[in-house]
């Protein structure tokens, strides 16, 4: 019985996606089915690990959720209208191949490819261009949600640090510095003081 | 006063239908025709896994909404995740993919189907690549938690310490830094 599902299952992978070339179309399933995985873990992941502080994973909890769902959503959406676009675009005419004629072996490839293209282009227009700038957005919202419920103040990041003063004692040029307290690093982009 | 007469049979206009069609030349053509032997699920995860690595920290660096500490954060997991996701993808994709293609060619009769039995060589290459991509959805399953996950994070405090300076235990703005 269980090896009758299996060999049914083979046989249904095999009539959708081996029996004519339909590469883009595999390849597009798979990463959906990919990226679901990766996400699920990416989740467990951040929940799990200790070097993160509680205030960045209130951003980055909701902010990989949001992205996960935007991601597989998005990626599906736009990686199929374009491979469905390319395909019409070659069989209506639009795009056509030199020296090959309509329906031979060579055009069926041909319109492959240019699925395959279109569709690799979707998905990268997708998942990162698309979905990063509406994930950032939504975690960002999210974020000042759970900091609101929490009572919490998001933190604020000065560009500058302020330390104690290394104390000098007895040594009179720079004697006067001890008399202040705290001293105010100026931190340029990306240097640490 | 000036009459315009419509101009009867335009048909200059601005759209997709009359667009006039896109002609490949002979280079181009065998390009897009040797394609779909060429590029599989894990020629897929690199091109896309390389865009990533470039495109999600500039969007994330430039998210004004959230401080810069969290921003900077941000774009760590992103250049995290993309590195250690796209070798990891490519590596499963491609061993999978091979293990696929050779479980396509052995006469193992619990993945021999009866529509095997008139394929041609292409159809039989094709059986291969889903054979892998059901094997490397499963091995995913596995990798993404023991490879991925304390990779991604390691990765993503190293990148947070050494390319933005920021070491998780300190305290920006207040006075217990040591």
């Amino acid at each position: 019985m269980k090896n009758n599902i299996f060999k049914r299952t083979l046989t249904t992978l095999y009539e959708k996606f081996a029996k004519n070339d339909n590469t883009a179309r595999l390849i597009i399933v798979a990463s959906t089915g990919c990226m679901i995985l990766a996400s699920i873990a990416n989740l467990i992941g951040i929940s799990i690990d200790r070097k993160t502080s509680k205030e960045e994973k209130l951003f980055l909890l909701p902010q990989e959720a949001a992205d996960g769902v935007l991601n597989i959503g998005l990626y599906y959406f736009c990686s199929e209208a374009m491979r469905k676009a390319a395909v019409k675009a070659v069989d209506s005419g639009k795009v056509i191949f030199k020296d090959v004629a309509k329906n031979s072996p060579e055009f069926v490839k041909g319109r492959e490819g240019v699925a395959l293209v279109a569709s690799i282009i979707g998905s990268i227009v997708s998942s990162n261009i698309i979905t990063p700038i509406i994930r950032n957005a939504i975690g960002a919202k999210a974020r000042s949600k759970m900091l609101k419920e929490t009572g919490k103040k998001a933190p604020e990041t000065p560009d500058y640090i302020v330390r104690p003063m290394p104390k000098v004692p007895n040594a009179p040029s720079v004697q006067h510095l001890n008399t202040t307290p705290l001293r105010i690093d100026r931190v340029p982009s990306g240097l640490r003081v | 006063m000036v009459k315009i007469n419509p101009v009867k049979n335009n048909n200059n206009k601005l759209t997709f239908r009359g667009a006039s069609p896109m002609k490949l030349g002979n280079k181009l053509t065998k390009i897009f025709t040797r394609l779909p032997e060429v590029i599989s699920t894990p020629q897929q995860r690199m091109l896309v896994g390389g865009s990533a690595l470039i495109l999600h920290p500039i969007i994330d660096l430039n998210n004004k909404k959230v401080d810069k500490r969290t921003r900077e954060t941000s774009a760590s997991r992103s250049m995290s995740r993309a590195i250690i996701g796209t070798i990891s993808g490519i590596a499963v994709r491609s061993l999978c993919n091979n293990a696929g293609d050779k479980l396509s060619k052995s006469k193992n009769p619990a993945l021999a189907i009866d529509a095997l039995k008139n394929a041609d060589s292409a159809q039989l290459k094709r059986y291969g690549v889903v054979l892998g991509s059901i094997l490397s959805l499963l091995a995913l399953s596995v990798t993404n938690f023991i490879f991925d996950v304390p990779l991604i994070n390691k990765y993503q405090n190293l990148i947070n310490e050494k390319v933005f300076n920021n070491k998780p235990q300190d305290k920006i703005g207040g006075l217990d830094e040591k």
